[in-house]
């Protein structure tokens, strides 16, 4: 365990310390700021919910960008080599890297937290629904973060990772509408297999186990074919 | 020797490959036939099919043995081992987590934490789907191929889905009309998202409407053996239960219905008697002076355990009907509640139109929204109540009202007016004497409920804040169904918030240039430490 956290720390390092990071933050939080301040000007509601719901756009976008380094970066600056041979499992490595990537996705949404503080000190929020849509928002964000270490995982291009992540997050994203082209009952598959489709609930303030349980598999098993891959590195 | 092996292997050569071709025709003679069911029957068509695949299988069998030296090579190596194994455990992962998937989706729970719980179903339908004793098939007929319907087939599921996961005698289908338009032409479908209830094989309830209150309404609808009948007293220039204009009460009669009652029209006059299917009896503002004979009938009716609904309203002359209700403990006054810091402000009738918030007293009154009375008679208990009576008040002003009796001129509050807070409403229970005739039935009791105001549960008025649900509740009291009394409507607006001048700006302005500055800042921060260190 520890080895994974040493990992983690490592990595998250070179997170903060890389101006990438910062320009994703800058960006992200203006974004969100632009959204937050426009969609509550105009609606007057005390609710997050359009501005999450961008926020799922923006991390579409941004995650790819955020992953595509973790495992991809080390072929390309050839370290890997000296990743695989240290005292540490294929596991601990995949798992150290989405660790710090998580951590980073938290700081990120950390720096909405004073969106929901303005909306106490002008209205009256429910803070269980905000509470809710957090915890969704996070799991989603928690999904693109294990589909980008995996396609990390499968180049040693920062580009292709890149962009590879960004297609197969947007191919999930999209499925609802190829499952419409099929009709029920195969259209209801399709939706279920959808990465936000499991939003609606958590952003109403309903926890369902059944999208915990889609988020959670999902998450684990990217991670399981990230550490797959990383094995296959292992025999060249 | 070997020439013969050469020529045997030349021939299973011809052979295979013979096989992929034949194969390959086959399919493709299955594929071009499907399309020309003229000239191809369907059997046909599927029999080429199997025997194309069945082709192909033996193809590649066959080109399998003849490279088997290969395979056995490349198998030896631990490279395709380790593939192997790692493909196994990757799709038996996949299937675990796909199984887990199913699963979850099919035995999951929910919890809604919001603050009204707006996406629960209400206690009274919790109520309503512990008490089913039977089984009831929920079909909703849609089409899944409309975009435009997706909004409304989503609400429809929603809804039902709840009312599944909560009782598990709730049997909910979804039937695509198009997909299956039999099913569809056998319960007379004729829109899109028609929803109907069936107990059993019995009758097909339609649901009118996908709000809660349209759902469980048609469940009660369903469970129900008989249907109560609501009778609305004709012929004193009462309140039309027909009449959609502003003063009538159409709007009252279909939430009755709504609520599985019958509704019809009573002369009094005409019929010897009040009928025996009638469960309430309903007098709404009358005009005109009762007969005698009708107040018989009446009092007949309420005698033998009958429930009556009487409304009233300012007006000048007497029908006989206000004192004809004293033997039930309630007085009428002749008056007009004005209510000076109370009153709606947009009914039209200024201060006349008290509103009422709180209701102290009874309890089908207790978790009512604001209400409101333009033009009402204020109403109390008889100092003596007759023998067996027993009254306690439903709605109440504030204590600003007063009850104005010079019904000319300028109102003013002066000695003659009764003094707030005045009672709008009263709800009479009537325990029969033990001392009955003894060729009496089993006595059994009678319920009153006296209204100083019937423009609440007209057309105009009864849809505005509690109202409905008022008229809807004390009716229920009146047939003692509890379990009816109507499901206030979930407020799903999340609330507003009001800006001062300036701070939207303030909002804009931190979110947007402060905090991302702020990161910047922490950026460079960092970066000039580094170069420190």
């Amino acid at each position: 365990m520890a080895k994974l956290w040493a990992i983690a720390s490592r990595e998250l390092k070179s997170y903060f310390a890389s101006p990438l990071a910062y320009v994703v933050a800058f960006i992200f939080t203006a974004i969100e700021g632009v959204f937050f301040s426009v969609i509550l000007a105009q609606s007057r509601e005390a609710t997050l919910q359009g501005m999450l719901q961008n926020l799922a756009v923006v991390f579409l976008l941004t995650t790819p960008a955020l992953t595509m380094s973790l495992i991809a970066g080390e072929r390309s600056r050839s370290t890997m080599e000296m990743l695989l041979t240290s005292p540490v499992t294929d596991r601990d490595i995949v798992l150290g890297k989405y660790m710090a990537s998580l951590m980073f996705l938290l700081f990120l949404v950390g720096t909405t937290l004073v969106f929901p503080v303005i909306l106490e000190i002008f209205g009256k929020p429910d803070w269980a629904v905000i509470g809710t849509s957090y915890l969704g928002t996070i799991l989603l964000g928690a999904t693109f973060l294990a589909v980008g270490l995996l396609a990390s995982s499968w180049t040693s291009n920062l580009i292709v990772a890149m962009l590879s992540a960004f297609g197969l997050m947007l191919l999930f994203w999209l499925l609802p509408a190829v499952g419409n082209i099929f009709g029920s009952p195969y259209s209801q598959a399709f939706e279920y297999m959808s990465v936000m489709s499991h939003q609606e609930n958590l952003a109403r303030g309903v926890i369902d186990t059944a999208d915990i349980i889609y988020y959670l598999s999902f998450i684990a098993g990217c991670l399981f074919l990230a550490v797959r891959s990383v094995e296959v590195l292992r025999w060249r | 020797m070997q020439t013969q092996d050469n020529q045997r292997a030349a021939l299973f050569d011809k052979v295979v490959l013979g096989l992929g071709i034949l194969g390959i025709v086959l399919l493709a003679a299955a594929l071009g036939g499907s399309y020309l069911p003229k000239y191809v029957p369907a059997k046909v068509a599927l029999y080429l099919r199997y025997a194309g695949w069945v082709t192909v299988g033996l193809y590649v069998l066959a080109t399998a043995w003849q490279n088997r030296g290969w395979i056995a090579d490349v198998s030896r190596q631990r490279r395709a081992r380790s593939g192997a194994n790692s493909v196994a455990a990757v799709a038996v992962v996949l299937a675990l987590l796909g199984f887990g998937n199913y699963f979850g989706a099919k035995y999951h729970k929910r919890i809604d934490v919001t603050e009204n719980k707006k996406f629960s179903l209400s206690d009274q339908t919790k109520k309503v789907l512990k008490e089913l004793k039977e089984d009831l098939t929920v079909t909703a007929f849609v089409s899944n191929n409309d975009h435009r319907f997706q909004g409304m087939n989503r609400q429809i599921k929603d809804l039902w889905d709840q009312y599944a996961y909560l009782s598990p005698r709730i049997k909910f289908k979804i039937v695509d009309v198009d997909r299956d338009p039999s099913v569809a032409r056998k319960f007379e479908v004729t829109r899109y998202g028609t929803v109907f209830i069936q107990r059993g094989e019995g009758k097909k309830i339609e649901v009118q409407g996908t709000s809660e209150q349209d759902a469980t309404s048609a469940i009660l609808k369903a469970t129900q053996d008989t249907q109560k009948v609501v009778y609305f007293v004709q012929g004193h220039g009462e309140a039309d239960p027909e009449s959609h204009e502003e003063p009538g009460m159409g709007q009252a009669k279909s939430s009755l219905e709504k609520q599985n009652y019958q509704v019809k029209k009573l002369s009094l006059l005409t019929e010897k008697q009040v009928p025996a299917d009638a469960a309430v009896v309903i007098v709404a503002a009358p005009k005109k002076p009762f007969y005698p004979q009708e107040l018989d009938k009446l009092g007949a009716f309420v005698k033998q355990g009958g429930r009556l609904y009487a409304m009233l309203a300012p007006q000048e002359g007497d029908t006989g009907f206000e004192k004809w209700l004293t033997k039930y403990g309630v007085t009428v006054r002749k008056d007009v509640v004005i209510d000076p810091q109370q009153f709606h402000p947009y009914s039209g009738y200024g201060e006349m139109a008290p509103v009422v918030h709180r209701y102290p007293y009874h309890e089908t009154t207790q978790r009512l929204a604001a209400t409101f009375f333009p033009l009402s008679r204020s109403v109390s208990a008889l100092e003596q109540l007759p023998e067996g009576v027993s009254v306690s008040p439903l709605v109440e002003t504030s204590e600003f009202a007063w009850g104005e009796t010079n019904l000319k001129g300028q109102a003013k509050q002066d000695a003659a007016d009764a003094k707030g807070p005045l009672k709008l409403a009263m709800a009479a229970t009537l325990t029969p004497p033990a001392s009955a005739s003894p060729t009496a039935l089993v006595a059994k009791e009678s319920r009153v409920v006296v209204f100083g105001n019937t423009s609440f549960a007209t057309n105009q008025f009864i849809l505005g804040g509690g109202n409905g649900d008022l008229f809807l509740n004390a009716l229920n009291w009146l047939t003692e169904q509890s379990a009816l009394v109507s499901i206030p409507s979930k407020d799903t607006a999340p609330k507003t918030i009001d800006f001062q001048n300036g701070q939207v700006e303030a909002v804009f302005f931190t979110t947007v240039a402060g905090v991302p500055l702020g990161l910047v800042f922490l950026g460079g921060f960092v970066w000039w430490r580094r170069r420190s260190a």
